[in-house]
């Protein structure tokens, strides 16, 4: 394991710890910190953490309605969702934080900051503005919301569910446009560009690029296609032989002096000792079974016994002419 | 229908013939009964022999796997007697002249069982002469125990 790997092992991994130890943790964590700046919230281990909209329920835009602190029945606008801690900030909802003069940015004059203050997501209720017949503006909040259907959305780019109020679904509260429009950089291609298609394949029976066309696209002469190896990658190919050692061309040369090795045939007289032998013992035997056994048995041939039967002929061969001579 | 010397020897399986080709059969050439040199004429197959020149050990020319297996087909035929020496016993052979360990044939058992013979005399013996070591501990148990004999049923 690498030494990060190791490390990564004796830190304090929060999102480990269960919901008691990560409360005695961030207590004691908070003892250090001023109490401006004290984490409030508990963290959202990483496999519970929401990081689509539409799992959380509201997108940046949407309007909330407060139902629980200080700011209980305000609305307002949401414009940011950290999953971290699963809470929300919202537009006009902040609160006062002590900031020390190290800290402070230009033209600041006072130790108080407005600061966005985080609520909690089970704080905050889908809200939604709409005019009567009257033309008085009025505001619905929905306790919980259902999602029914799917259209594709050309704003986000993406397919999304379609949002109504729970026992009201006629009432469709609509996604909000995304928070901010992509604009083109220096890099950017453009739309139109990217999704032109200069060329598309009507039928697979006919190739796409004519067939007196490929020479000119591939290289016919290439040498990884050509099948005849030239001399000099053959030789490049092929190891070198290894040279023998001294000791081995002694032994090479000893050997060759040796005579060539004679074998024999059995004599008369030993064919005679085993076939009595094997006469006896096959004699006694009277289960056919062992019988067709051993008649098995004798019938197997094996490539040692030709070879040597083939040398037993050389050898006699040899012996005729010498004598002939 | 019985077999003739010729018939039977047709018979042969082609391993053993090669083998006897190679190592003729017993009383036509002498085979080692221990490991030898590798020039001796008598050097037998199944075992290691050495390299008087080198000094270093050969390993036999047949693995004990090889040579069992020569064995037991030669066994089969009723020319295992005309093979060198092996190493290995086999069949009835093997259990008839196995070496048992120490163990098997003297068990040792537990302490307890070794000395319980001796223990169950020491009892009786104490047992037979318990008046007397009474007496020497306590010498007024002897007038119990001519209570005892005076009371003692008689025939009449």
């Amino acid at each position: 394991m690498s030494a990060n790997g190791i490390k990564r092992r004796l830190q304090k991994d929060f999102s480990r710890l269960n919901k008691a130890l990560r409360a005695q943790e961030t207590k004691s964590n908070n003892r250090m910190v001023l109490p401006y700046f004290e984490q409030d919230y508990d963290l959202v281990p990483k496999h519970e953490q929401k990081l689509d909209f539409t799992q959380v329920g509201l997108a940046e835009g949407d309007l909330v309605y407060i139902t629980k602190g200080e700011h209980k029945g305000k609305i307002s606008t949401l414009f940011r969702y950290t999953p971290e801690f699963d809470t929300v900030y919202l537009s006009d909802v902040s609160e006062k934080k002590v900031v020390p003069p190290t800290q402070w940015f230009e033209q600041q004059e006072s130790h108080l900051i407005d600061y966005p203050q985080q609520i909690p997501r089970d704080h905050v209720r889908l809200a939604a503005k709409d005019i009567d017949s009257a033309g008085k503006t009025y505001y619905i909040v929905a306790d919980a919301v259902v999602y029914k259907d799917k259209y594709y959305d050309d704003r986000y780019k993406q397919w999304l569910p379609k949002r109504f109020v729970k026992h009201h679904e006629s009432i469709e509260v609509p996604w909000p446009g995304p928070p901010t429009d992509p604009k083109d950089g220096e890099l950017s291609t453009d739309e139109q560009v990217a999704l032109e298609k200069t060329y598309e394949v009507q039928s697979i029976a006919i190739p796409p690029v004519p067939i007196g066309a490929l020479d000119q696209l591939r290289n016919p002469h290439s040498k990884f296609k050509s099948k005849i190896l030239t001399e000099l990658d053959a030789r490049r190919l092929t190891a070198p032989e290894m040279p023998l050692s001294k000791e081995q061309k002694i032994y090479l040369a000893k050997k060759a002096q040796q005579p060539p090795t004679s074998v024999k045939d059995l004599t008369e007289e030993m064919k005679q000792l085993i076939g009595e032998k094997m006469a006896q013992h096959l004699n006694q035997i009277e289960n056919p079974y062992m019988k067709i056994h051993l008649d098995a048995l004798s019938k197997n041939t094996t490539p040692e016994f030709e070879k040597t039967m083939k040398l037993i002929r050389e050898t006699q061969e040899l012996n005729k002419a010498e004598e002939q001579k | 229908m019985s077999l003739t010397a010729k018939e039977a020897f047709s018979k042969l399986p082609q391993k053993l013939h090669t083998f006897f080709i190679k190592y003729p059969p017993r009383p036509f050439a002498s085979y080692a009964e221990k490991p030898s040199t590798i020039n001796d004429p008598a050097m037998n197959p199944f075992l290691p022999n050495k390299n008087p020149e080198t000094g270093r050990w050969q390993g036999s020319k047949y693995s004990l796997r090889r040579s069992a297996d020569l064995f037991k087909l030669a066994y089969k035929f009723g020319v295992h007697d005309l093979l060198p020496p092996l190493p290995k016993k086999f069949y009835d052979d093997k259990y008839d002249n196995k070496n048992w360990m120490r163990g098997v044939l003297n068990h040792k058992m537990h302490k307890w069982e070794r000395n319980l013979e001796d223990k169950i005399q020491a009892k009786k013996e104490a047992i037979a002469n318990m008046d007397k070591t009474i007496v020497e501990a306590r010498p007024s148990y002897k007038k119990q125990l001519h209570k005892r004999q005076s009371r003692k049923r008689t025939w009449w």
